[in-house]
């Protein structure tokens, strides 16, 4: 018969080896990348769902906080500066001080740069991708008496957002020789050149 | 009976001479064997292969989809929001951990300058978070002042003498003064003030404190004034008759 004869036996045993060359040995390796894909995709399903989870959690934190602590939040560090507020501010903290100002600008572009804030060299490794605050720079030059000079600083730190002191020059105004009426220590009245810097967000 | 009669039968006659023919078993080769069992083997590992691999697609199929769901259920505003609001807590968080009182220096300047010494010009820069730098020229009546200034001040916690510099006699006659000459000798102080020594605490927590957070006085044990100054004292409490 002719299925036992050595010509079909050597055509079947082809046949098989064919049959797992061109079937099977490719689709075990599809399904080895099938079942690596899966895996991944799983893998990736996880994360995106435990993001969302926490994602979910953090918006409720962040709804958990109160409108008085928002409020604050974003008045201490807001998403731009109005100049001209923060110069009506040290203005108004000015008056409150009792010392005279003289004059506010405020300072350049190149001074208000994100990339150009001489304060700003410190930063956790952790949060490295978080981008520092915006400064801005004011200058102001006041008069007054060494204690009201004090006065004004002080309010000036405590404003309800950041207004740091980055430099200060004090000297008497009524010019610098060695008399001693002409020195700080009489609480005449001194003249300071201020440079304010706050921050905001963007 | 007649032989003729023989042959005419309609019996069959067995031939008693003929053997019987019998078909002989067919030879088994364990190749044959071997071969076969290959083949339908391979057969069935494709049929599975092909049925394994079919339902590896639908679970893959069935993946993407469950991916893609939890993609499409990102929400993005609120992801903008947390993002906004963490930003905004870092940014605030930096600034409040370097804050510097201005009026904090001050004070430890005021319980660090002593009786003699008056303050003509005060310059303070922050250089970044973790550097606060003063000069200050200043003004006294003798070398031993100076000296004495200088260990009051390297003293004082708060500040650090980086170099007492530019000293300038002056031994002008004193047009008003019928004493005779009046010496005043100036020199420029150059300080550091460590950011995280005079922090700015806000008020609701001074208040807390029980006014405890005022400058320290600067504790000076073991220098002696050399002659005149020796009626020199730290203005720990007088800051506003002296030093600045």
């Amino acid at each position: 018969m002719i299925f036992n004869s050595l010509f079909f036996q050597i055509l079947l045993a082809g046949l098989a080896i064919a049959i797992a060359i061109v079937y099977v040995n490719p689709s075990f390796k599809n399904i080895g990348d099938l079942q690596f894909a899966i895996a991944e995709y799983k893998k990736e399903r996880d994360n995106v769902a435990k993001f969302n989870t926490d994602l979910r959690d953090l918006a409720k934190k962040i709804n958990s906080i109160s409108e008085a602590d928002q409020q604050a939040l974003l008045k201490y560090m807001p998403d731009t500066v109005d100049e001209v507020s923060v110069s009506r501010d040290i203005f108004n903290i000015s008056l409150m001080s009792g010392v005279v100002m003289n004059d506010i600008s405020v300072s350049d572009g190149a001074t208000n740069n994100r990339n150009n804030n001489p304060v700003e060299e410190v930063v956790d490794p952790a949060d490295q991708h978080k981008t520092p605050p915006v400064p801005h720079a004011f200058s102001a030059s006041v008069t007054g008496e060494y204690e009201d000079i004090k006065n004004f600083l002080l309010l000036l730190e405590e404003s309800n957002y950041p207004l740091e002191i980055r430099n200060l020059s004090i000297s008497s105004s009524n010019g610098g020789s060695n008399q001693e009426s002409s020195t700080l220590s009489n609480n005449n009245d001194l003249s300071a050149e201020v440079e304010i810097v706050t921050y905001s967000r963007i | 009976m007649p032989e003729n009669q023989l042959g005419t039968s309609f019996i069959p006659k067995r031939n008693p001479k003929k053997a019987v023919k019998r078909n002989a078993p067919r030879p088994v080769f364990i190749g044959t064997i071997i071969v076969r069992i290959f083949f339908f083997s391979i057969l069935i590992a494709a049929l599975a292969v092909f049925t394994f691999e079919r339902k590896l697609q639908n679970d893959y199929a069935e993946e993407v989809r469950a991916l893609d769901s939890a993609i499409s259920s990102f929400n993005v505003e609120s992801w903008e929001s947390v993002l906004e609001i963490d930003t905004r807590l870092y940014q605030a968080k930096q600034r409040l951990q370097n804050t510097v009182s201005v009026t904090s220096i001050f004070d430890a300047i005021e319980a660090a300058t002593i009786r003699t010494v008056t303050i003509e010009n005060f310059d303070l820069e922050r250089v970044d978070n973790s550097t606060v730098t003063i000069k200050s020229e200043m003004t006294t009546d003798s070398f031993d002042s100076v000296l004495f200034q200088r260990e009051v001040l390297k003293a004082n916690d708060k500040l650090s003498v980086d170099g007492v510099n530019e000293l300038a006699l002056n031994n002008a006659a004193s047009e008003n003064n019928v004493a005779g000459n009046r010496t005043s000798v100036q020199f420029k102080a150059e300080l550091s003030v460590d950011p995280a020594k005079v922090p700015h605490i806000p008020p609701a927590e001074r208040n807390g404190l029980n006014n405890t957070e005022t400058a320290t006085p600067a504790v000076v044990e073991d220098v002696v004034p050399i002659n005149e100054s020796e009626s020199v004292e730290t203005n720990n409490d007088q800051s506003n008759q002296n030093g600045l």
